[in-house]
């Protein structure tokens, strides 16, 4: 179902959400964009695409779990008001439904039953966009597309529909087209250049400073530390952000790390994003939002690292395979 | 009820900010609380001769004095906690390693030739160290949380990040985008990114990161227009040696 509504509209229909909901939309702060509460629409700001994706709202930094006292835990859940998360893009929507495949604690999923999903079509991308490459499916609540004087608001789910019972409904149903790209990703099926040299290049400009993965909207792995209270008595447990491009991520008693080297994070970071997750869930985790590409201080872009693979396939002169071979001819 | 932890506040060469740091509020209150205070030269002037469970020591060892200070503390404790940059790293004294000694002694102290000087080092270098607790101040929180966890009989945690880690998930915007020499990469986290939050660049008093890659971000200044000296005068400020034995010997920092 879509309905239409004026573009000089949409302010009243905002203000008139704000009495109702918790608004979240695009803020500029300090340099920086990111998802905020907002009082008024003027507030909210048109950029490309938000610097900082809209998982700090689900998942903000520091966020009290569990808390230990006289040998008892209390789980605490993550209360919220009913919120709107306005002017989310095709891909940050599906950030979402990456993520909600992956987490299950109560605290989560508490905080996303109450938010409704605005979404709104990308208009200007950037030029580290590949949305289009990586399978985007449709999934939001709501979601605005411009044409003309008006927008088109197809909606998604009974939450979406709620929000704008009173709109007029669009007879014909008009097809939402994908937004434009400028990159593309040539190939998914990428199991075949594990091997390849060429992703030396990439590593050695890495500073494993974490900011791909602080950036990327599907990144979700987290630490937890306990914090100890004043009284000594009270123990807190609180989720900090966490990365596997840090040798800490995977270091276990005894001082082994399973990924020691910096060629072996790389790689599982971008294989994870690319055919990992697609083997286990059946969509890639990447959804093509290029934040690791533009954040990145050394530019390192895996995205151009495969399509050169793609390209040019180096024969796997690996031992391993060498091996096989023998024992197969003899 | 357990018997309360004795407890050791002491100072070699130094500035003292370190020990001014434990006298705020938050930290004093802990250790007056939480374990019990047994020597603290800098505010208190009685004597304790026993022995000591912990001993938190600040500065740098300068003079010939301090080793022999050192090593008296370590026989009367069972554990040695260095505060602050100047007792992990070395910190500002260690500038004097890559200068010329005399000429810096004399500009120094002009009357005082007769000084028995050391090259400035960290405490490690002299004793066994068991606790780090880095920054130039170091952080209260830090101080608090590790009093707390040791009153507790909990296993304290080193931090092991670079910088980056804590300032990117707060969102702020990269210094290093900005042009700016942020030592970030390459410096041991754990301050909550203080420095960049508040747009300044990162100065490396918490030491370097050991799983830095140096190449790649000396690679990365050069081509953002910087030569070695600026590099270098940014590194030296506060862990130049531990910089130079992370690239083996002296090789890096003197190219």
């Amino acid at each position: 179902m879509q309905k239409i509504l004026l573009k000089e509209n949409l302010n009243e229909l905002i203000k008139t959400w704000i009495k109702k909901y918790e608004i979240i939309a695009p803020v500029k702060e300090s340099k920086i964009s990111r998802f905020k509460k907002i009082n008024s629409p003027n507030e909210i700001y048109d950029c490309l695409l938000t610097d900082i994706p809209a998982k700090t709202h689900f998942m903000p930094e520091g966020e009290t779990l569990l808390e230990h006292k006289d040998k008892k835990t209390i789980e605490i859940e993550g209360k919220i008001k009913k919120t709107i998360l306005f002017g989310l893009r095709k891909c940050d929507l599906n950030a979402i439904q990456v993520v909600d495949k992956v987490m299950f604690d109560k605290n989560y999923i508490n905080k996303r039953k109450n938010t409704t999903l605005v979404g709104f079509f990308c208009e200007n991308p950037d030029k580290y966009c590949f949305c289009n490459s990586m399978e985007l499916q449709d999934f939001y609540d709501l979601y605005f597309y411009p044409q003309g004087k008006n927008y088109i608001i197809s909606i998604g789910s009974k939450k979406g529909e709620e929000l704008v019972k009173h709109l007029p409904e669009l007879k014909k149903e008009i097809k939402i087209p994908n937004p434009k790209n400028f990159k593309k990703l040539n190939t998914l099926d990428i199991e075949k250049y594990y091997r390849d040299e060429r992703w030396k290049a990439d590593v050695r400009k890495c500073l494993s400073c974490t900011a791909c993965t602080a950036y990327c909207p599907t990144c979700n792995c987290f630490d937890i530390k306990e914090l100890i209270n004043s009284d000594i008595k009270t123990i807190q447990s609180k989720r900090f952000h966490s990365s596997c491009m840090s040798k800490n991520f995977s270091l276990v008693a005894g001082g082994k790390s399973f990924r020691d080297s910096r060629t072996s994070r790389f790689k599982h970071f971008v294989f994870h994003k690319v055919l990992y997750f697609k083997k286990q869930k059946g969509r890639p985790m990447c959804i093509g939002c290029g934040r690791c590409l533009r954040v990145c201080p050394t530019k390192i872009d895996w995205v151009n690292t495969i399509n050169k693979m793609n390209r040019k396939p180096l024969f796997n002169f690996s031992r391993f395979s060498f091996k096989k071979l023998k024992e197969t001819n003899k | 009820m357990k018997e309360k932890l004795k407890v050791g506040v002491y100072g070699i060469t130094g500035c003292a900010g370190c020990l001014l740091t434990v006298l705020y509020e938050e930290c004093f209150k802990e250790l007056i609380e939480l374990v019990d205070l047994k020597a603290f030269p800098l505010v208190r002037s009685d004597t304790y001769k026993g022995n000591f469970d912990y001993i938190f020591i600040e500065g740098t060892v300068c003079f010939d004095e301090d080793i022999i200070v050192l090593n008296k503390l370590r026989k009367r404790t069972k554990y040695i906690v260095a505060l602050g940059a100047c007792s992990c790293t070395g910190g500002v004294p260690t500038i004097k390693n890559f200068l010329d000694q005399e000429k810096t002694l004399k500009l120094v102290y002009p009357a005082h030739n007769e000084l028995k000087e050391e090259d400035p080092t960290p405490i490690n270098k002299h004793i066994k160290v068991d606790y780090y607790l880095p920054q130039c101040p170091p952080s209260k929180k830090e101080i608090v949380s590790f009093i707390r966890c040791i009153a507790k009989g909990e296993v304290w945690k080193d931090y092991n990040d670079p910088v980056c880690v804590e300032c990117r998930s707060k969102g702020n915007p990269c210094l290093l985008d900005q042009n700016k020499i942020c030592l970030g990469p390459i410096t041991l986290g754990g301050c909550g990114a203080l420095c960049p939050s508040n747009d300044v660049i990162c100065y490396g008093c918490r030491g370097p990161f050991k799983d830095a890659n140096l190449d790649a971000y000396t690679n990365m200044l050069k081509k953002m227009g910087y030569n070695k000296k600026e590099m270098h005068d940014k590194m030296r400020t506060f862990s130049g040696l531990q910089f130079r034995d992370q690239e083996g010997g002296k090789t890096w920092l003197e190219k």
